[in-house]
């Protein structure tokens, strides 16, 4: 059945709403849903969108660029061969990477502190304890670099002033010669989009 | 009327600047605004705590290189964008750009053969992101797949209300929406899966649309879009 045009009003050809970076692209959801599919070539695309975030949260926990290294191999090989678990429906797949990492992480941890004690029964030595990060934040972290590198100016140099230079918005509007409310406007955007990043890529919170 | 912290307000507040009188007397009888601005605050802690150390570095190559062994994958499975693995695997290409003109689409998915893969799962050959038109906040996708039975349409959007004395229909369309051809009806409870015609051109309908349709009899597209997508390969 086709249709010459009847009936196609003119809100047939607007698109609207530009989707921000936060949100997966269509590239993304298109890897996302091959995964989920077992489609063996997009382990490799899965991999290069998303190694980094799995390497870098690893490194940043456990201290190792070796033990990340284990971690980030071990992630996605679990993730590979676990995949029919993995549903596009119920979040994203860097989400469900870094929910992977998480656990990874703990278990490193948890194998860590009982050598520790090993060690500690053998030696009777005072043994240095390593200290252990909490992963969700490290998690969080990471991800939130990430963002915040994707802001676009003046999102990103308002964000600069704000967060980690302690200006005040009026500070900030007279600095940059711009309006109160687009500073403030631009300041509210720019968290909605690190928190909605945290929701949709930060796994099991 | 019950009149909340503005947005903006409530964000400035949350980087540690003072609030106003009557935000802050607002606050202390609102647990709603009370529970936003924590949340609010808590992302401000953590980006401020973030450090140039935690920006995303790869992995040494050698990773990459352990996980295929591991898992056994192709010795040429190496880290290559998706788009350019997909490109040699057909014979015949799926070249969408926004806003091309519909004479440059000449892919028939008909022949798409896979050429270099033994496997029967069926491959993804485009796939779209679904967006809301005005007025629908829903989102989704939908993918065209190829095996050895013929060509597919999945569609998948979140759970949708039912339409009172009616239903969803799902189109495809040329880039200028000039010609259309409606695909099947969608199932509102999750994701559906419909055939397409053998020997329809595909590739001349790279418009993906979702329309609300009521029993009415007109058998043309209501106009009523919910959602809509360009498939990319």
């Amino acid at each position: 059945m086709t249709d010459t045009g009847q009936g196609i009003a003119t809100p047939f050809l607007t698109r609207t709403r530009v989707q921000e970076a936060h949100v997966p692209d269509d590239a993304d959801a298109a890897v996302a849903l091959a995964f989920a599919h077992g489609d063996d070539a997009v382990l490799a695309d899965a991999y290069r969108r998303w190694s980094p975030l799995v390497y870098t949260s690893a490194l940043r926990a456990v201290g190792s660029e070796a033990d990340a290294a284990d971690i980030t191999q071990a992630v996605f090989v679990h993730a590979w061969q676990g995949r029919s678990g993995y549903d596009p429906q119920k979040g994203s797949l860097p989400g469900w990477l870094m929910t992977i990492t998480r656990r990874r992480i703990a278990d490193h941890w948890r194998e860590r502190s009982r050598e520790t004690r090993r060690t500690d029964a053998v030696a009777a030595a005072e043994v240095e304890v390593p200290v252990e990060p909490a992963a969700d934040s490290v998690v969080d972290r990471v991800l939130l670099a990430d963002e915040l590198q994707r802001l676009g100016d003046p999102q990103r140099k308002i964000v600069e002033l704000a967060f980690f230079q302690d200006l005040t918005h009026v500070q900030i509007a007279s600095l940059l010669d711009l309006p109160i409310g687009t500073v403030k406007s631009h300041i509210r955007r720019s968290l909605d989009r690190l928190r909605k990043r945290l929701e949709v890529d930060g796994g099991a919170l | 009327m019950v009149v909340h912290c503005d947005d903006d307000d409530l964000t400035i507040i949350a980087l540690g600047e003072p609030a106003s009188a009557t935000d802050e007397a607002h606050l202390q009888g609102c647990p709603r605004c009370r529970s936003r601005l924590d949340q609010l605050a808590a992302v401000v802690a953590t980006s401020r705590a973030v450090r140039d150390e935690d920006t995303p570095v790869a992995p040494p190559a050698a990773v990459w290189d352990a996980i295929s062994e591991e898992l056994g994958l192709e010795s040429d499975a190496t880290v290559t964008s998706l788009d350019s693995r997909r490109r040699r695997r057909r014979s015949v290409g799926w070249m969408v750009a926004a806003a091309s003109v519909a004479g440059v689409l000449v892919g028939s998915l008909a022949t798409v053969v896979v050429t270099d893969s033994p496997s029967t799962s069926p491959a993804i050959v485009a796939s779209a992101g679904l967006d809301p038109l005005d007025g629908a906040t829903v989102s989704g996708t939908a993918v065209v797949e190829e095996d050895s039975t013929g060509t597919v349409l999945r569609v998948s959007l979140p759970e949708l209300p039912d339409v009172p004395d009616g239903y969803y229909e799902v189109w495809m369309a040329t880039s200028d929406a000039s010609t259309m051809v409606a695909i099947g009806t969608l199932d509102p409870r999750g994701e559906t899966v419909l055939r397409l015609p053998s020997g329809m051109p595909v590739g001349d309908f790279p418009l993906v649309d979702v329309s609300v349709e009521h029993f009415d009899g007109d058998a043309g597209h209501s106009a009523q879009s919910l959602v809509r997508g360009l498939l990319q390969a």
